[in-house]
């Protein structure tokens, strides 16, 4: 079988190569020699091609052999292989089975990072990436950090839970450049009151406002990778794009990456939605010295003006606890961290009350007393 | 304006004088000259009125009358009494609540410790609890919550507490109670749910406030359209903020208005 995985390997001591976030180069685990992404592309670019290629010539001979075991009545069913690919890992020789969509992992068997750039042949290559910034250690201490101050998190989620898995992922996401353009209709209204006599007036002065114009926007992200929740990728945002690079596997090694597997078109409407609710409460921010502003009609359309594909660093972390599982993700770049927490219903109750009675019973005396 | 008087001083002495003959036997205190009662009715709130007149020394009277016939509530209302005074021999001590049934217009008049008894603040409390049930013609019930004030009201005032803006209600006082629990515990748990929100941070993004430009306006304009005028009759409040009772110089004091 042609080879369609590449690890990296130190041109010093072929011990296995990890792109470090913090001196942004490969860094090798054993003899601890760095090199630039530029050296290690340089480098590799042979191999890359020849992983290419492979993992052409591999998928026509996988099909194949899929054939020729279906007509022996040996091929796993649809169903067991449904979504799975397999590999030969290069160091160790070791069968490993992946997603379809997996594009860097790291070996089971020798542990050392893998690669797949026929994942990102053609139409697939990414056009850009954001390397990792953070490693695992600061992952692990922003989740720690991110316990403090949350007064209705269990004691014992706190000191019993550990972390199940921390994976760094370079997440598949379409960045948009696209445009709002469109027009709004609203009803502004001015109140004034005064006296006359035995009467209270109320004048209420009706205006008709309109807007027209157009908001363009530049990256919207959005995960394009159906294995990751679509709350914690958005909820992870912003990313410093000025940071964005030209996509290179050499930033792959040490980390996981999937390729997408949500398409541009999909993507579209969550895209839209963002971007015409942006354009709604821009537009009705113009519409001041009103006293009441009510929206009468909206009506907006979105162009689109162009979708790169990027891979963009998030830290994946998980913990179990009384049988749930809790998923934490944090920007791999900027180290914001988001996830949902269990919350302590003693605790909660218990604020509510300390907060409710000295209240209820101040109020209540001051309540007498006038 | 005189012969007008006149004509009402004979339809109120000719009204007293009948019910004179027809309860020769026993004192009255509602009388229903506008016919608004049945007798079961009129016979339950004499009973009513009797009793608190003679636990608390002080008369109450409860009147409806055809109409005021170009005078004033409370005009008509002391010419009741006086009327009363003279042919039924009503004490110095009284409370009445007058209904003028054409001009749908009513007065409490008090006197004497009646005038103790029922503050300004005591006969708006007063008129608050009837002015419902009459504005729904709801006569018998309306006189009721009359009467029932006036118990209560003289129990207090027979006790050297009259009820006045400083006494407020035991009701009142509760409500204010539960109002002022039911607030804190509302601050209670919008402080609490800001925390348990901080519990989850996963969150679709609805916006893209973080990738957008400038907002360019292409046309724009804001052009009157119209104007409403609302006039909302607001009647005068009497200033009773100080507690006490207004009296006037023939020694009695009242409360007027419409149901």
């Amino acid at each position: 079988m042609a080879i369609d995985i590449t690890n990296h390997k130190c041109p010093a001591c072929t011990g296995p190569l990890h792109y470090a976030g913090a001196s942004g180069m490969l860094e090798c685990d054993y003899c601890g020699s760095k090199y630039s992404v530029e050296e290690i592309e340089k480098l590799y670019a042979e191999d890359v091609a020849e992983a290419e290629e492979g993992f052409e010539a591999n998928e026509i001979k996988k099909e194949k052999e899929k054939a020729e075991f279906e007509a022996m009545g040996m091929e796993w069913s649809e169903e067991e292989t449904k979504g799975m690919k397999t590999y030969s890992c290069p160091s160790c020789g070791a069968e490993l089975i992946c997603d379809a969509t997996t594009a860097a992992t790291s070996c089971p068997y020798c542990g050392n990072p893998t690669v797949i750039p026929g994942q990102f042949t053609g139409g697939l290559k990414p056009d850009l990436v954001i390397p990792f910034k953070l490693n695992k250690e600061q992952a692990i201490k922003a989740l720690e950090n991110y316990y403090k101050g949350k007064v209705f998190l269990p004691k014992a989620f706190k000191e019993h839970n550990h972390i199940e898995e921390i994976k760094g992922v370079y997440v598949p996401f379409w960045l948009c450049d696209c445009e709002m353009e469109g027009s709004a209709m609203y009803k502004g209204a001015n109140t004034r009151s005064w006296s006359e006599g035995d009467y209270d007036i109320t004048e209420t002065t009706y205006f008709n406002v309109m807007r027209e114009g157009s908001l363009g926007f530049e990256m919207i992200p959005v995960d394009a990778s159906t294995k990751m929740p679509d709350a914690h990728m958005d909820a992870v945002e912003p990313f410093d794009y000025s940071e964005l690079k030209p996509f290179s596997t050499a930033y792959l090694p040490g980390f996981l990456a999937d390729k997408y597997d949500v398409s541009q078109e999909a993507s579209m409407a969550r895209i839209s939605e963002r971007a015409e609710n942006s354009i709604k409460s821009e537009m009705r921010n113009t519409v001041t010295g009103y006293s009441m502003v009510m929206t009468e009609r909206e009506n907006f359309k979105f162009n689109n003006k162009g979708v790169k594909y990027a891979l963009l660093p998030v830290w994946m972390l998980s913990t179990k606890w009384n049988g749930k599982n809790f998923l934490f993700a944090m920007n791999g770049q900027t180290g914001k961290l988001i996830g949902d927490l269990p919350v302590d219903k003693g605790k909660f109750w218990g604020l509510f009350a300390a907060i409710a009675a000295p209240l209820a019973i101040i109020s209540s005396l001051i309540w007498i007393l006038l | 304006m005189t012969k007008k008087i006149i004509s009402i001083i004979f339809a109120i002495v000719l009204v007293f004088g009948l019910s004179v003959c027809a309860y020769a036997e026993e004192q009255r205190f509602v009388f229903d000259e506008a016919s608004i009662l049945t007798y079961d009715e009129i016979e339950e709130l004499n009973a009513k009125a009797k009793e608190i007149t003679e636990t608390y020394g002080c008369e109450v009277y409860a009147i409806t009358f055809p109409g005021l016939d170009g005078n004033e509530a409370w005009e008509l209302n002391e010419m009741l009494y006086a009327e009363l005074k003279e042919y039924y021999g009503a004490g110095e001590d009284v409370v009445i609540l007058m209904l003028a049934m054409e001009e749908r217009q009513y007065d409490i008049m008090a006197r004497g410790f009646g005038n103790t008894a029922f503050t300004d603040y005591g006969k708006d409390v007063m008129a608050e609890k009837f002015l419902d049930d009459f504005a729904n013609d709801d006569w018998y019930w309306g006189f009721y919550d009359y009467m029932a004030t006036c118990d209560e009201f003289l129990a207090m005032a027979v006790n050297g507490e009259p009820f006045d803006v400083d006494s407020d209600e035991g009701g009142s006082g509760l409500f204010g109670i539960i109002i002022a629990i039911v607030i804190s515990c509302l601050i209670a748990f919008a402080v609490c749910s800001i925390l348990r929100a901080q519990m989850k941070t996963a969150r679709i993004a609805t916006e893209a406030h973080d990738y957008q430009k400038e907002l360019n306006l292409t046309n724009q304009y804001d052009r009157f359209s119209h104007r409403d005028i609302k006039r909302v009759y607001n009647p005068p409040q009497e200033d009773n903020d100080n507690g006490g009772t207004t009296v006037n110089s023939g020694g009695s004091s009242h409360k007027s208005g419409g149901f």
